[in-house]
């Protein structure tokens, strides 16, 4: 099998425009070849779409496309995930159409190929889009995808289940994926094969698939089930004896308990596939009202935040009032500064006066106290005063004039000019108003944008179900769960059937025994001699499935040796590699003994030996997509790699190193007599968008 | 001077039915709340949203001078009913005119009765932003106004 060309439309990072626009050409990769050669490597800087070149040919077989593993305990194990069809990029969800394309609105996208197999040309292409033209897609329930396999030398087509069968079956079975969709990150798992027995058992599943274990041991079970038979039949012929007849009773009794139970199991069975065909039928009708359950529930949800939102706005608006009792208080604190301010020099003149009229007062005071006491001592310095003649008497008392006539002025200008009053008065409506008035508004103003854009939602959902009755897909949704309930009761009858049934059996077939020890007649013996033919016959069975294990272990073995002392640095420091029965992995030193304390280096390249190994005893003929081939090993090894599956596999070999593995030129001038085509991706920024250029074509 | 005559308080019937309106009361008369726009309304009471518009008419300094023959409906027998304890005069003779004081009752309603037609034909609950004139992002007061107390210390000290 031959790959030949591939097709990527809005894949990932590959961006197109609209069909039809400018840009909108799908990115091409052409494997076509005039030299034969069977090297292909696509280089490129990091995150520039090099390993989503391998994601969409493992999508356009198999449907899926999966995240990179990530290890949550400390690298023991690896985990990743089914990235979704879209996505808006904000949301960091590793979607399959191209973020760009999601935003402008292009929901279309596609990988095609093309393979060459036994002399005819098969199409493949799997087509992603909106499941109704022009809808706006927001999640996967919006997008439907196609798949199409058609043999373009005999015109046969397949579509649907029978092309994922096709490809299951003709091209490349999804369980034996894993040993032709080779990952430097997922080796890490053939790694852990070498360093633990219970771990990666469904690697181990696999390569049991891939070396045909589970027909073999089928045979197993068809031996057991075929000796059964013929001890029941041994057991309704037998002679009847006390012994036997009792014993016959029992089986009897057995036997109408296992027909009993086959019985339930049949009806519950029935029951099942009922329950199941109804839940099939129910949810047909569900996808018949398309996305209405969906949006049902979207619209009760934000009907219910609507509600919340409502009542928060209720209370804005009641915070609001309590705050507005304060609003013309607060509406007149400015304008209650500024008068106070500007009252303020008419205050300062009014002080002084005040200061002027108590300076007089105490002067008029003294002058007063002189006239009626000449020996009273001064207020401020408690002495006595100088003697006063005639001429210095009238003086004074002239002052006193003075003064009372200075203090009526004053008082009448003071009372007059009542500053400090006004601005007393004024003063009692100066308040500290708590309220912010602004932010309140803003809140109200924020909470019913909030609103309306809830409302808009909600006007939104309830138009997509307007022609849709809700009780009928509520009804409809109510009867699946009812059903759901009733499938796993008949599951959970089943496993205790299935255990009742194990049990009957297993003790018919000890009571079987005890008759036919019991012994026999000739057609008894015959069935005697038939039963050890059985058992012979499954001993062979067991003891070739033993010796084909055995036999496909060691040539795992031996080519995976092979491979190793061909990739490691150090072919003479190694004897071989050894596998236990559970495909656990050893490395053997020169001197037979396990190598202990592997390097990181060392591990990873027996793992790429047994993962080649198994490739080949598999059978099938599949390009092998080698993404990042060179991580954890140095460049000795690394070249030995390309070199080892470019010279020496017939089948094609694309690797896709990480920026720093491999130098592209370098490659392309070392090992220029094996490359058939080689590509570099480049990254546009500006039009965020992977490119694909030729480098060389042989 | 001479004893100021004191009005009812009280506004135009259109005038009235906005103030119930602000505070959320149905049309008829009395205290009846009115489900539909009290839930929005700005105002608790309609003592508080006549308050506001009289402020507002006040400091804008805008009276809407009654006509002749024009009658008034009463919301408040009697002035003290609107100010409680507050000192309405002062306002009055620090923010109006002279003419104010000569009927303090008639200056109020005519004051808010300028606000009242200001703002009634745009209003919406939504909208409804009085307080957005009124905002004072000047320096904090203490750094201004005089020492209060010291004004008390002197004064004192005359008697």
């Amino acid at each position: 099998m031959e790959l030949r060309y591939v097709e990527l439309y809005n894949w990932t990072s590959y961006w197109n425009a609209p069909l039809g626009e400018e840009n909108s050409t799908a990115h091409c990769f052409d494997f076509n070849c005039q030299s034969g050669n069977k090297g292909y490597a696509i280089f490129g800087e990091n995150s520039r779409g090099k390993s989503s070149f391998t994601d969409a040919i493992q999508w356009l077989l198999f449907g899926k496309a999966w995240t990179k593993p990530v290890s949550t305990d400390g690298g023991r194990t690896q985990k990743k995930t089914l990235r979704p069809l879209v996505g808006n990029p904000k949301d960091q969800s590793f979607p399959l159409l191209n973020t760009t394309a999601f935003l402008e609105g292009n929901f279309n996208f596609f990988v095609k190929a093309i393979f060459k197999m036994n002399d005819d040309i098969y199409q493949l292409s799997r087509i992603a889009g909106p499941v109704e033209e022009g809808l706006v897609v927001e999640d996967d329930d919006d997008m439907e995808v196609s798949l199409h396999v058609k043999n373009a030398s005999s015109g046969e087509e397949w579509g649907g289940s029978e092309a994922q069968d096709f490809i299951g079956s003709e091209i490349l079975p999804e369980k034996l994926s894993r040993f032709f969709f080779i990952d430097g990150e997922s080796v890490t798992e053939y790694r852990a094969l070498i360093a633990s027995k219970d771990e990666n058992v469904e690697l181990r599943s696999n390569i049991e698939d891939i070396l045909n274990f589970p027909v073999l041991k089928k045979g197993i079970s068809d031996f057991k089930s075929l000796k059964e038979d013929i001890m029941s039949e041994f057991s309704s012929n037998t002679k009847s004896t006390k012994k036997n007849k009792k014993l016959l009773e029992q089986i009897k009794d057995i036997e109408g308990d296992i027909k009993r139970t086959k019985k339930s199991q049949e009806a519950n069975q029935k029951r099942l596939k009922k329950t199941k065909d109804d839940i099939k039928d129910l949810e047909a009708i569900m996808s018949n009202f398309g996305n209405a359950e969906k949006n049902i529930i979207e619209r009760d949800k934000e009907q219910i935040r609507l509600e919340d939102k409502n009542s928060r706005l209720a209370e804005l608006y009641e915070d609001r009032r309590g705050d507005n009792q304060d609003l013309w208080l607060f509406m007149l604190q400015k304008s209650i500064k500024n008068q106070i301010s500007e009252l303020l020099p008419e205050l300062e003149q009014r002080l002084k006066l005040v200061e002027l009229q108590r300076t007089k007062s105490t002067r008029l005071k003294h002058l007063e106290n002189l006239s009626n006491d000449e020996n009273l001592p001064c207020e401020t310095c408690n002495q006595l005063p100088s003697p006063r003649d005639k001429k210095q008497i009238k003086k004074d008392n002239d002052e006193i004039d003075e003064i009372k006539s200075n203090l009526i002025e004053i008082e009448t200008s003071l009372d007059e000019n009542n500053v400090l009053e006004k601005k007393q008065r004024l003063e009692k409506f100066r308040a500290f108003i708590k309220a912010d008035f602004s932010k309140q508004q803003k809140k109200i103003d924020k909470q019913k944008g909030l609103l309306e854009e809830i409302e808009g939602k909600v006007s939104d959902y309830q138009s997509a179900i307007d022609n849709i009755d809700e009780d009928e897909v509520a009804g409809v949704r109510e009867k699946i769960k009812k059903l759901r309930v009733v499938e796993a009761d008949c599951r959970a009858k089943e496993r205790r059937d299935s255990k009742n049934l194990e049990e009957f059996v297993s003790e018919k077939s000890a009571k079987n025994r005890q008759v036919i020890e019991a012994g026999g007649t000739a057609l008894l013996d015959k069935l005697e001699k038939k039963i050890k033919l059985v058992e012979w016959f499954e001993k062979i069975w067991v003891e070739s499935l033993d010796r084909f294990s055995q036999e496909s272990r060691e040539n795992v073995e031996s080519t995976a040796s092979e491979v190793f002392k061909q990739l490691t640095n150090n072919p003479e420091g190694f004897s071989r590699i050894v596998l236990n029965e559970n495909f656990g992995l050893t490395v053997l030193d020169a001197n037979d003994l396990p190598v202990q304390n592997p390097t990181p280096g060392m591990m990873q390249v027996a793992a790429i030996s047994l993962i080649d190994a198994l490739g080949l005893m598999s059978n099938i003929e599949f390009p092998i997509l080698f993404d990042t081939p060179g991580q954890s090993i140095d460049q000795g090894h690394r070249d030995k790699i390309i070199e080892h599956y470019w010279s020496e596999r017939s089948t094609q070999f694309i690797i896709i190193p990480s920026s720093g593995e491999f130098r592209a030129d370098e490659v392309e001038s070392r090992y220029q007599k094996l490359i058939a085509r080689t590509w570099e991706l480049d990254f546009d920024n500006k039009e965020n968008k992977t490119t694909v250029k030729n480098r060389v074509i042989n | 001077m001479s004893e100021k005559k004191i009005s009812q308080i009280g506004a135009t019937s259109e005038g009235v039915l906005f103030i119930r309106k602000l505070a959320g009361r149905s049309e008829e008369s009395g205290a009846k709340r009115d489900d539909e726009i009290a839930p929005t309304a700005p105002f608790k009471e309609m003592k508080d949203a006549y308050r506001a518009l009289f402020v507002f008419g006040l400091i804008k300094g805008m009276r809407l001078p009654t006509k002749p023959g024009q009658s008034f409906s009463t919301i408040y027998a009697n002035v003290n009913m609107l100010t409680d304890s507050y000192d309405y005069r002062i306002l009055l003779e620090t923010f109006g005119k002279d003419e104010d004081l000569k009927d303090i009752g008639k200056a109020i309603n005519e004051y808010t009765n300028w606000a009242i037609e200001e703002i009634r034909s745009d209003y919406s609950p939504d909208t409804f932003n009085l307080h957005s004139e009124f905002e004072d992002d000047s320096e904090s007061e203490s750094e201004k106004l005089p020492d209060i107390i010291g004004d008390w210390i002197i004064e004192s000290q005359r008697y």
